[in-house]
């Protein structure tokens, strides 16, 4: 299994958010937890990527076998876990070059890979950038900084498609983005599936599923995940609306 | 009892006979006050108790002392606060004259006791940097240096001078200079100063500035070096159309305390100044930030800016800013704005999240903050080796 969560229970602040959660997720596989607000969907997203302030009270959870809880956020990182922000910081003063390579650098050390020399940086993220229309321009401005909502989350990806995770968990992917911005970064996160590799979407909206099609969808409420299946869950939530499946948890 | 003053009393009177002019008065001056502690609302966050204490003998002149690392080109060599004529390769005039008394006490100290200083004259258009050396030779005895240097900007002079302060060896010394700055109609001077003491200096600096008409002072100050370190500007801008810059960066760790003191006056109308300083302490040490600007009744059209952020990198680690605006006139336009605080968090998240290492996000994170400021020293090759001693400062390598 490629990520395991077990019984995973977690407070912010003191008050219950996730209040039990099982998820398997094989290689290969693309899964989406859908819920409404406050159902505790970000905060799995940011438990999983270790977050200050958000701690698993108990249960684990597994990254190929590994303890992902026991790991600093870097660690997770170089473990293979990689979560693309709903809202990606602009850092002034930082390079988007010098933090991609930076960034990837430090994952490759990590994962005993040797790290890349400057040309060879620049070919690969000059190759990546093409591949998902990203153009110089954007890479020679300050992280994230002035970017328009589209170009943060292409940005996202492009982080995505350098550091090669195992897991990837798109969290909220779709908001702020409009159709053809969301076109885009769809077919930038279908051109990373692949066999080796696992993704996790987060998100509130039927929409981002119509073109990252998932093989299993959760339904999440109240901490809980209430319902699992296929693509016809989110069809049906869509109908119905979280109201009804909320019914049928409690 | 004012501190300090039967000391300094004795050494002065062991060096009075040697110096040209008058210095009677400007010891009065300081004798009257002796060394400020924070009982002096000017000194409210820098107290000089401990260092009035100490025992400092007056610098020697040093004519064998090595200075390594002598800039090439335009330069101006000072060891222990006396001119080094055989490693000055500028016309330069020295210090002939009783220098007049401040009211300021260390100021006025300076005035009783400066033995020696540079006196450079800028006339025409330079096309590259003047760099001065301020050396110290720490010889056991706890010299104490205090040069009085003049930089005068003629009407038709332009030039960038980096006046640049450090150690040539291990051991308490203690430097309290002057640089007084003079720019005529029209003439423009961009000013860098870096503060690269050794951890064992005490480095006061005072910079006095009068800006005539249309006159052009920018100022960047960097803050590295020195135990106890202040460094005060006192501008005047008394012609119309005067501008002024003071741009500054400090980074601090250890028990390092930094005071930047800074008192701007707008006498006349269509004045403009604007200042931005931004720091770093880390360890137990403390940065003190205090900028006073001053617009006189009648100085219309007059616009005043001042900025001060810094970063607390550690919990012992203290910052101290007072921002004082002081309007005496109704079409200003003025702001300032002071910021301290911790790294952006959501900031050192998002960099973790992508596998660069905590201490190496937070590397990249002050680098940034810092460079804001440090991106406008005028001079690529200092540019980068600042970047590399920030680098250093955060551990993360450059």
């Amino acid at each position: 299994m490629l990520l395991e969560i077990r019984d995973l229970h977690a407070a912010v602040e003191d008050t219950p958010i996730l209040k039990g959660i099982d998820l398997r997720i094989g290689a290969g596989e693309v899964h989406a937890v859908m819920g409404p607000n406050g159902s505790g969907k970000s905060t799995l997203s940011y438990l999983l990527a270790g977050r200050d302030g958000y701690a698993a009270t108990a249960g684990r959870v597994l990254l190929d076998g590994a303890d992902l809880l026991e790991m600093a956020p870097e660690d997770r990182a170089a473990a293979g876990l990689f979560l693309a922000f709903q809202y990606p910081v602009e850092i002034p003063g930082v390079g988007s070059m010098t933090f991609l390579r930076t960034a990837l650098n430090a994952v490759r050390k990590a994962r005993g890979d040797g790290e890349l020399d400057p040309m060879q940086f620049l070919r690969l993220a000059r190759e990546r950038s093409r591949a998902l229309g990203i153009g110089e321009d954007m890479l020679k401005r300050q992280l994230n900084v002035g970017f328009s909502g589209g170009e943060k989350k292409l940005n996202e990806v492009l982080q995505m498609a350098l550091l090669e995770p195992r897991l990837a968990i798109l969290d909220e992917t779709d908001s702020g983005l409009d159709i053809d911005a969301l076109r885009v970064v769809a077919e930038g996160v279908n051109a990373l599936r692949g066999s080796e590799r696992a993704m996790l979407i987060i998100t509130h909206y039927q929409r981002l599923l119509d073109h990252i099609e998932p093989d299993v969808v959760h339904v999440m409420a109240g901490g809980r995940i209430v319902r699992s299946g296929g693509i016809e869950i989110a069809v049906e939530l869509e109908r119905r609306g979280y109201a009804g499946f909320a019914k049928d948890a409690a | 009892m004012t501190l300090g003053v039967e000391q300094y009393r004795e050494a002065f009177g062991a060096v009075r006979e040697g110096l040209a002019g008058d210095r009677g008065a400007a010891f009065a001056a300081f004798a009257a006050k002796g060394f400020p502690t924070n009982r002096v609302e000017a000194w409210k966050y820098t107290s000089l108790r401990p260092l009035a204490r100490r025992r400092f003998a007056p610098a020697r002149p040093a004519p064998a002392a090595e200075v390594p690392a002598l800039p090439e080109g335009p330069r101006i060599v000072l060891v222990n606060g006396f001119l080094r004529e055989d490693l000055t390769t500028v016309p330069v005039g020295r210090l002939d004259s009783a220098p007049a008394p401040a009211d300021e006490p260390m100021m006025a100290l300076n005035a009783a006791m400066s033995a020696d200083g540079y006196r450079l004259t800028i006339d025409r258009e330079w096309g590259e940097p003047i760099r001065v050396v301020h050396a110290t030779l720490p010889d056991g005895s706890g010299p104490v240096a205090q040069s009085r240097n003049l930089i005068a900007v003629s009407g038709t002079g332009s030039a960038h001078v980096v006046e640049r302060h450090v150690g040539l060896g291990r051991g308490p010394y203690f430097v309290n200079g002057v640089t007084e700055v003079a720019v005529a109609a029209g003439g423009r001077l961009r000013h860098t100063k870096v503060q690269d003491e050794r951890a064992e200096a005490h480095h006061l600096w005072f910079m006095p500035a009068r800006l005539a008409d249309r006159a052009e002072l920018a100022s960047m100050v960097i803050t590295m070096g020195a135990a106890l370190s202040r460094n005060q500007i006192d501008a005047v801008l008394e012609g119309e159309g005067a501008s002024l810059e003071l741009d500054g960066a400090y980074f601090l760790n250890d028990r390092q305390h930094a005071d930047h003191t800074s008192r701007i006056e707008h006498l006349v109308p269509g004045t403009a100044s604007r200042q931005e300083y931004r720091g770093a302490a880390d360890g137990r040490s403390r940065g003190v930030f205090q900028g006073h600007i001053l617009i006189a009744p009648g100085a219309q059209r007059t616009e005043g800016r001042q900025s001060h952020r810094a970063l607390l990198l550690s919990g012992q680690a203290e910052i101290d800013a007072k921002p004082v605006l002081e309007i005496h006139a109704d079409d200003v336009e003025c702001s300032h704005g002071v910021a301290i605080g911790d790294l952006d968090r959501d900031a050192l998240f998002y960099l973790r999240s992508r596998g660069i290492p905590e201490p190496a996000a937070r590397g990249l994170l002050v680098r940034a903050f810092l460079g804001e400021v440090l991106g406008r020293v005028g001079d690529d090759a200092l540019r980068a080796e600042l970047d590399r001693r920030v680098g250093a400062f955060v551990g993360a390598g450059a």
